[in-house]
C-alpha cells in the first residue's frame, strides 16, 4: 500500500509540472495587463514601467516561469499583485473556509443520500421509491444559487433565523459557525444528495439481483443486515467514484454559492484574482487544486481496495 | 429632528428627486435631539473588497476604512472646497506662492503609540512620488519639488511652480507610519480607529483608538466592514439585521428600502461619479467636430435617467457640478437630445447617409454605461448610424485606456471634477493632455490647463475654467451625460455619519442609538 502511495505521488510530479506550466501560460493568454489594473487607468507611463519592473513582469515569460517555479519549490508562493499580501496567507485564509463548507456539505450528503438510496432500492417501485426518485430528479435540476436566494429571503430576511452571509471559523465559535454554515450547506446539498441517492439506488438494485444476496436472504439474515452489510458494501464502488467527483466539485466549484453567501472561500478568491489578473494568486490556487485532486484520486483508489478487497491497489505495479 | 427619507418609489422625475434631496439635507441641519451615546460596533456592508491596506493607493473601494484609520494634513470643506485643519493646525503660502509651510498639530499619536513628526509626513510624500510604488496620488505629488523639516512640527514644501491645487493633494494624502508601509499586512495611522484585521473577501475589523487626538471621539467601540457579493446582498443583510449600514447601493435597492421605517436612505449631494462617452478624434468620421457634436446631441440623457437610474442622478453635458467655478448652466444643458439638430449637423458634415461606429465598454466595471450604449444604439439607427458595441473585461479596458487603443468610442466613468477645476487635467486620463484616449490635442487646450493650474486669483481662475468648459462642449471629445450620486442605506439607530467630497465615509462622530 505504502509503495503504491509513494509511486502514485512520484508519478504526480510530472503532472504537477505540466499543470503548472499550463496554468502559468493560460492566465497570461487572458486579455489585459495586470500592471494597468495595479497602477490604475490614470497612471502615467513611467509609473507603469517602474511597476512592471518591480514585479518582474518585464522579463521574458520563460524567465518569469523559472522564477515562480523556483519560489514555489522553496515554499514561497509569492505576493499578490493587488493586495501585496503573501499568497500563502491569502490561501491560508480562504482554503479552510472552502474545506469547511465542502466537508460539512459532503457529510450531510453522505448521511442523507446513502440511506435514502438503500431504502429506495430495497422498496423498488413502491410509492415511497417513486416519490423519492421523483423528488431527486427534480432536485438535480434546481440551481443552487436560486435555492440560496430563496433560503436567504425565507430564513434570513423574513424569519431572521440564520445570517444571510459571512463565516465564523468552526473552532472559534461552534454555534455561530453552524448558524453561518446552515444556509450555504442547505443550498449546496439538495442537488448532491439527489445525485448520490440516484447512484446508490441504482447500484444497490444491481447488487440485489446477484446470487450472493439471494443466498444471504435464504440464510435468514435480516433485511437490514442484507441491505447494509452485504448489498451496500458491494454497491460502494460506483458510489465512491461519484463521491470523489462530488467532493472535487465542492472544493473547486462552489464559487456560485460562495458568492451568494459571501463565503470567503477559495473559489471566490480565485474568480476575483482572475478578473484582476492577479497572476501569483491564480497560479498558486490552481496548483493547489491540481495537487488536491491528485491526492483525492489516490485516496479514491485506496478506498476501492478497502470497499472490495478483490481490487488490490497497486497490484499490477508490484507484479 | 431626525432626517428621514420617505418613499421614493414614485419619484421618477429629477425635480422631485432634487426636492427630496434638499429636504434631506435641510432636515439634517437641525441635528439630533439626543446626545451621542458611546459604545457599539457599527457593521458596514459594501460590495467591493479593499484592494490593499496601502492608504496611498487612493482606491474607491477603501471608502469605508480610509478616514477612520488615517488622517490627512487638511480636509477640504464639502461646501466651498476651502482647506480645513486636520493634522496641520495651520499653513501659510510664501508671497510668491512657491513655498507652503505647515504647522503640524502637537501630541498626535500613531496607533503604535509613537508621535507624528514632520519627518513622517515627508516620508509619506517621498513614497507617493516614487514611481515604483504606483500610487494614484503621484501626479499631484509631482507639484512638490522638495520638502524640509526644520523641526518636528514644521513642514516646508517647495513647489515646482506656484499652484493652488496643491491643497487638493494634501487633502488626499493620508499619513501613515512610514515603517508600517513596508508591511502590506499593517495599516498604522493616526485616525479615530485602529486597524485590527483584514480577511480578503470577508471583512475588515477596526477598533476604537483611545488616544485619538480629537478628545472624546470616537463614540463607537469599533467598525466591522463586511464584504458582500452585490447590492442585493447588502439589502438582504440590512433587512436581516446583519449590517447597520450599506454603502453605495443601487437605485432599485434604495427604492426597495425607502418605505421601510427602520432605514434611512442618504443620497450624497456630491455626485462625484460621471458617466461619459469618449470619442477618438483621430478616427474618421469622429475627426469631424460637427459629427462629434451631432452624436453628443443624439444621446437621450433624460430617458437613460428615467429608465435605468430611476430618476437618480443629474443629466448633464459638462463634467462639472453646480458648485464648481467651471460650471455653466447653458452649456450643461446645451447638448440635450435633439435628433433633428443632429441630422442637420451630420448633413452639413457630409454624413447624411450615415456610417458605422464601434464602441468599447467594460460592463463589469460600469454596467450603466452598457445600458446607455444599448439605448443610444436605437436612437442612432434613426440617423442611419450603426453602432457596434464591444464588451471587454475591466482589465482589458484599463489597458486600452492607458495605451490609447480604443477604436472609436469608449464608454467611461470618471470622478474628481468636484474638486479644483485643474485636478482632472492633472490626474484623470480622459482629460490629460498628450495621453488622453481620445487623442485630443490643441495649443488652446494646453494653454488653458496651464492657466487653470497656476492661476491664484480666484476670479481669473474662474474665467479660465469657464473658457475650458466652452472648449470641452465645443470639441465634444469627452461627453458626460450623467453624474451619479452614491446612495447609502442605514438603520435609523445610526447618527453622525458624514462624508468627504469623494463620498468616503467619516465615522469618527458616528454613534449608534441603543435599541
Amino acid at each position: 500500500m505504502f509503495t503504491y502511495i509513494g509511486r502514485r505521488l512520484l508519478s504526480s510530479i510530472p503532472v504537477l509540472l505540466m499543470a503548472s506550466f499550463a496554468i502559468f501560460a493560460l492566465i497570461r493568454v487572458l486579455p489585459g495587463d495586470p500592471v494597468s489594473v495595479l497602477a490604475g487607468p490614470d497612471a502615467r507611463d513611467e509609473v507603469l514601467l517602474a511597476v512592471r519592473e518591480k514585479y518582474g513582469l518585464d522579463k521574458p515569460l520563460l524567465v518569469q516561469y523559472w522564477i515562480w517555479g523556483s519560489m514555489v519549490l522553496s515554499g514561497d508562493l509569492g505576493t499578490s499583485l493587488l493586495s501585496r499580501l503573501p499568497v500563502a496567507r491569502l490561501i491560508g485564509q480562504a482554503f479552510p473556509a472552502t474545506l469547511e463548507l465542502a466537508f460539512v456539505s459532503f457529510l450531510v450528503t453522505l448521511i442523507v443520500g446513502v440511506p435514502l438510496g438503500v431504502v429506495a432500492a430495497t422498496r423498488a417501485n413502491s410509492s415511497y421509491d417513486q416519490l423519492i426518485t421523483n423528488v431527486a430528479a427534480f432536485l438535480t435540476g434546481v440551481p443552487g444559487f436560486w435555492l440560496g436566494l430563496l433560503l436567504i429571503l425565507a430564513f434570513s430576511v423574513n424569519l431572521q433565523w440564520f445570517p444571510p452571509s459571512g463565516r465564523i471559523p468552526l473552532f472559534s465559535d461552534f454555534t455561530g459557525a453552524m448558524r453561518h454554515l446552515a444556509l450555504p450547506v442547505l443550498s449546496l446539498t439538495p442537488r448532491l444528495i439527489a445525485v448520490l441517492f440516484l447512484f446508490v439506488r441504482s447500484a444497490t438494485m444491481d447488487v440485489r439481483r446477484q446470487d450472493f444476496v439471494r443466498t444471504a436472504i435464504s440464510k435468514g439474515l435480516s433485511a437490514r443486515t442484507v441491505s447494509f452489510k452485504h448489498v451496500l458494501r458491494n454497491a460502494l464502488i460506483p458510489v465512491i467514484t461519484v463521491l470523489s467527483v462530488q467532493f472535487s466539485r465542492l472544493l473547486a466549484g462552489a464559487v456560485v454559492i460562495e458568492t451568494v453567501f459571501a463565503w470567503p472561500g477559495l473559489g471566490r478568491m480565485l474568480v476575483n484574482a482572475v478578473i484582476n489578473l492577479d497572476y501569483p494568486v491564480v497560479q498558486a490556487a490552481l496548483l493547489l487544486l491540481v495537487g488536491l485532486f491528485i491526492v483525492l484520486n489516490t485516496l479514491t483508489d485506496i478506498l476501492y481496495g478497502i470497499a472490495d478487497p478483490r481490487i488490490q491497489v497497486g497490484a499490477s505495479a508490484s507484479r | 429632528m431626525r432626517k428621514r427619507a420617505r418613499s421614493i418609489r414614485n419619484i421618477g422625475a429629477p425635480p422631485a428627486f432634487a426636492l427630496l434631496l434638499v429636504a434631506i439635507l435641510t432636515l439634517g441641519q437641525f441635528g439630533f435631539s439626543q446626545d451621542p451615546q458611546y459604545g457599539g460596533v457599527l457593521r458596514v456592508g459594501q460590495s467591493v473588497d479593499l484592494l490593499s491596506l496601502d492608504p496611498h493607493e487612493d482606491n474607491f473601494a477603501d471608502g469605508a476604512m480610509l478616514h477612520q484609520v488615517f488622517n490627512s494634513l487638511v480636509k477640504l470643506s464639502t461646501e466651498d472646497l476651502e482647506p480645513q485643519p486636520e493634522l496641520a493646525e495651520s499653513w501659510q503660502f510664501s508671497d510668491n506662492g512657491g513655498t507652503l509651510t505647515f504647522a503640524l498639530r502637537k501630541g498626535v499619536l500613531f496607533h503604535d503609540g509613537t508621535e507624528l513628526t514632520a519627518s513622517d509626513v515627508a516620508a509619506n510624500i517621498a513614497r507617493v512620488q516614487d514611481p515604483e510604488v504606483g500610487s494614484k496620488l503621484r501626479s499631484g505629488s509631482l507639484l512638490i519639488g522638495s520638502v524640509e523639516t526644520p523641526d518636528d512640527h514644521t513642514l516646508v514644501v517647495h513647489l515646482t511652480e506656484p499652484t493652488p491645487t496643491i491643497m487638493d493633494f494634501f487633502s488626499k494624502l493620508m499619513i501613515a507610519k512610514p515603517e508600517s508601509l513596508l508591511d502590506p499586512t499593517r495599516a498604522v495611522g493616526t485616525g479615530a480607529f485602529s486597524f485590527v484585521e483584514w480577511v480578503p473577501g470577508d471583512h475588515v475589523t477596526l477598533r476604537r483608538f483611545d488616544n485619538y487626538w480629537r478628545e472624546g471621539l470616537p463614540y463607537l467601540d469599533g467598525i466591522e466592514i463586511k464584504i458582500l457579493p452585490d447590492e442585493e446582498s447588502i439589502v438582504a443583510n440590512l433587512r436581516a439585521g446583519a449590517i447597520d449600514m450599506g454603502r453605495r447601493i443601487v437605485q432599485s435597492a434604495a427604492e426597495n428600502l425607502a418605505n421601510d421605517p427602520n432605514f434611512e436612505i442618504f443620497v450624497s449631494p456630491h455626485g462625484s461619479v460621471y458617466f461619459s462617452l469618449g470619442f477618438v478624434v483621430t478616427s474618421p468620421p469622429l475627426d469631424n467636430r460637427d459629427v462629434r457634436r451631432a452624436l453628443n446631441m443624439s444621446i437621450d440623457r433624460e430617458r437613460f435617467q428615467t429608465v435605468f437610474l430611476k430618476g437618480f442622478g443629474t443629466t448633464t453635458c459638462i463634467p462639472w457640478p453646480k458648485s464648481s467655478p467651471a460650471y455653466n448652466e447653458t452649456l450643461a444643458t446645451g447638448c440635450y437630445f435633439d435628433l433633428e439638430g443632429a441630422r442637420t449637423l451630420l448633413s452639413g458634415a457630409g454624413y447624411a447617409d450615415g456610417f458605422s461606429l464601434t464602441a468599447e465598454v467594460a460592463p463589469t466595471v460600469t454596467p450603466e454605461t452598457l445600458r446607455l450604449l444599448q439605448l443610444w444604439q436605437q436612437d442612432l439607427q434613426q440617423l442611419n448610424i450603426r453602432l457596434d458595441i464591444q464588451q471587454i473585461s475591466g482589465a482589458q479596458y484599463s489597458q486600452k485606456k492607458q495605451a490609447g487603443e480604443f477604436t472609436q468610442i469608449w464608454a467611461d466613468s470618471f470622478s474628481g471634477t468636484n474638486r479644483h477645476p485643474a485636478i482632472p487635467f492633472l490626474s484623470s486620463r480622459p482629460f490629460m493632455p498628450g495621453v488622453n484616449p481620445s487623442h485630443f490635442a490643441s495649443p488652446e487646450y494646453d494653454a488653458l490647463i496651464e492657466r487653470l493650474t497656476t492661476e491664484q486669483d480666484p476670479e481669473a481662475m474662474q474665467e479660465a475654467a469657464q473658457e475650458m468648459t466652452a472648449l470641452l462642449a465645443n470639441e465634444a471629445f469627452i461627453n458626460p451625460y450623467m453624474s451619479k450620486p452614491g446612495i447609502w442605506a442605514y438603520t435609523t439607530r445610526l447618527h453622525g455619519r458624514s462624508e468627504d467630497i469623494g463620498e468616503r465615509d467619516i465615522l469618527e462622530q458616528a454613534w449608534l442609538e441603543r435599541p
